[in-house]
């Protein structure tokens, strides 16, 4: 479970401060699939960072599970992150020097997961993926569709209790994004993973169970900027 | 983890190949400098040891320096006599060494030059006799370079008036064991005649070996009168004394004599050319030092380029789990391999410099005045250089990667992730 409450944050841009959450209170279950919606500029991908650890609210309080984020040091916020949450980037971020099984064992490594079991662990993984063949390439000799594939997969190696997937489709084909939403789905659906969705687009805001809407830097209703 | 992280760090490395080995190419140049100076130097302070081991650490030279000259005495004047040089010989009270508990045993010379008739030679002409107390070739037979007789015999409490030839003046004067030849208006017999002196027989053994007529201090004193006048002593300290203190106590007591002498060890002398060696070598070393110190900056500036490219892989390690420490320690292990990898070929390179070098330097690396030409020497390598070498190479290189490394630990993973 996550639960926000009042949560800002405000990002201090040379003299001038911006707000780019400012109160917002929010609650995910264990077992949703949801969606985070807004346009550019709303503070969505400050809310990811704040879902997803990778940040801490200026005020209010986040908590994950039973621990309370925004209390926490660097170290507790990276254990976090790599046991219980699970990324998915627009632009996939493996890293490019690294082949597909070393991408997907880079989190297991942070976890001192032994070498086997972390080749073991991630061949399976890419194997269900449909990736098993690509293995041994770099990202750069993969399509997009293979890259998010990967990138899935290093998201889940860890068994996370949260799958956090920030414009996953972002920069596929519409065909290649519907394969990786379904993908999305079935994990939820299937393993009753927790998915959260940020995206601006509403096809992919269509998988979830729940959206959502933030504006502003405020959570409210879709029609609050579809009218605008 | 460890072991994760070298590996991670080595594909870093290898991944980019060039500027990886421009960096560590610094490293090389840096180490190299320092292990070829620091070899060199080494093997010149063994290279002087061992010509001053051949006379032996316990042995004290003694020479009487004139009351007048005394005061202008450099130690430098009377090294060099008291390695066949000619000193004045001058009246001392030997005797007394004998009571000094710090004294084991003592010999002394005098030289003196005479008119030297041989029938063989067919005239006359002066060279040098050098006079010896008894059994002072026996006790100090290094300094002797052995005295080594390769016809007839060596000196024996009863004989008088006999005459040991050096290799040299034996052939040029063209006598026997057997033949006589007259010292001033004293006829000698010759019953010995010595080897050549050996060409490696260097630093400090008497250099007068090959031309000298010796002859029992007794009977030179009979010829040209005289008792008690030595050109040099040589004394053997007692097991257990201190050659400095045995020194001081020496001169000290000729001086309350009245007749002062200069006293001159294996010892005093090494340490002296060892201090002006060692000097010479940390001056050179510190020099080298700067090469490294710039092939550290070399390191640093690549892993700051480094942390700079790889901002965004840094912060998907971070998403996926790495702490600050993770981060850090991937890069300085970067960074210290680099250092270790330079520092191992810098050895190699090191290694090879100086002994080419040290081939070329073998001649003149020798103690003017001391030590023949021919001494051999080699750079010498201590398993400590080489050790010390490659884990000051691996630490500069994690030095100088610690701030980078330090400024990739400490980035933010939103930050990080954002970076272009």
């Amino acid at each position: 479970m996550i639960k926000l409450e009042n949560a800002a944050r405000t990002y201090h841009m040379g003299k001038t401060d911006v707000a780019a959450l400012r109160g917002v209170d929010l609650k995910i279950e264990d077992g949703e699939l949801v969606a985070i919606m807004g346009p550019s500029g709303s503070g969505k991908s400050t809310l990811m960072h704040l879902i997803g650890a990778l940040d801490q609210p200026d005020e209010g309080s986040m908590v994950f599970g039973e621990q309370d984020v925004s209390k926490q040091g660097r170290n507790q916020l990276a254990e976090l992150r790599g046991k219980h949450i699970g990324f998915v980037f627009q632009s996939f971020n493996l890293i490019a020097t690294l082949t597909a099984l070393e991408n997907v064992e880079l989190p297991m490594m942070y976890q001192g997961v032994t070498r086997k079991d972390r080749l073991t662990k991630a061949r399976n993984l890419l194997e269900q993926l449909g990736v098993g063949n690509r293995a041994d390439h770099l990202p750069t000799e993969l399509s997009g569709g293979e890259q998010q594939r990967v990138a899935i997969a290093r998201a889940l190696v860890n068994d996370p209790d949260l799958l956090l997937a920030d414009e996953p489709t972002g920069n596929l084909d519409s065909k290649t994004g519907k394969q990786i939403m379904e993908l999305l789905a079935k994990l939820n659906e299937e393993q009753g993973m927790t998915v959260v969705l940020v995206t601006h687009d509403p096809a992919v805001a269509r998988y979830a169970q729940r959206t959502i809407h933030i504006f502003d830097g405020k959570v409210g209703q879709a029609a609050d900027w579809e009218e605008e | 983890m460890l072991r994760d992280n070298i590996r991670l760090a080595l594909h870093n490395i290898l991944h980019r190949r060039v500027r990886s080995w421009l960096t560590i190419l610094g490293i090389i140049v840096g180490v190299a400098a320092v292990v070829a100076l620091i070899s060199i130097g080494d093997g010149m302070r063994n290279s002087v040891q061992a010509q001053f081991e051949d006379i032996g650490y316990s042995t004290i030279m003694l020479v009487p320096s004139g009351p007048e000259d005394q005061a202008k005495e450099a130690k430098a004047g009377a090294m060099g006599r008291m390695f066949g040089g000619n000193q004045e010989p001058t009246e001392i009270n030997l005797d007394i060494l004998g009571r000094l508990p710090q004294i084991a045993s003592y010999g002394a010379m005098r030289v003196e030059t005479a008119m030297i008739t041989s029938e063989h030679m067919g005239g006359q002409g002066f060279l040098r006799v050098i006079g010896l107390t008894d059994g002072m070739t026996d006790a100090f037979n290094a300094y002797f370079s052995g005295f080594p007789i390769v016809q007839g015999h060596e000196f024996t409490p009863e004989d008088a008036d006999v005459l040991i030839l050096g290799n040299q003046v034996a052939s040029d004067l063209g006598v026997n064991v057997g033949d006589p030849v007259q010292i001033e208006n004293t006829a000698f017999t010759v019953i010995g005649i010595l080897a050549a002196r050996d060409t490696k027989a260097g630093a400090m053994t008497f250099r007068g070996l090959d031309t000298g007529l010796f002859v029992p201090m007794r009977d030179l004193e009979a010829v040209f009168g005289g008792e008690n006048k030595i050109s040099q002593a040589l004394i053997e300290i007692s097991d257990g004394t201190d050659v400095i203190v045995a020194s001081n106590a020496i001169k000290a007591l000729y001086t309350d004599l009245g007749t002062p002498v200069s006293t001159m060890s294996a010892e005093e002398m090494s340490q002296r050319i060892m201090g002006v060696l060692g000097g010479i070598q940390r001056a050179l070393t510190a020099i080298a030092a700067i090469a490294l110190l710039v092939g550290g900056i070399g390191v640093m500036n690549t892993m700051y380029t480094s942390v700079l490219e790889r901002t965004r892989d840094i912060g998907i390690m971070k998403a996926v789990g790495a702490k600050d420490r993770d981060v850090m320690a991937l890069f300085l292990i970067e960074s210290g391999l680099l250092g270790i990898v330079g520092g191992g070929l810098g050895i190699l390179a090191g290694v090879g410099i100086s002994s080419v070098a040290g081939g070329m330097l073998a001649g003149s690396l020798v103690v003017p005045g001391v030590a023949d030409t021919t001494t051999s020497f080699a750079a010498s390598y201590s398993p400590l250089l080489i050790i010390g070498t490659l884990v000051f190479s691996a630490l500069l290189g994690a030095l100088a990667g610690a701030l980078p490394a330090r400024r990739a630990a400490k980035l933010r993973p939103v930050e990080a992730l954002r970076y272009e």
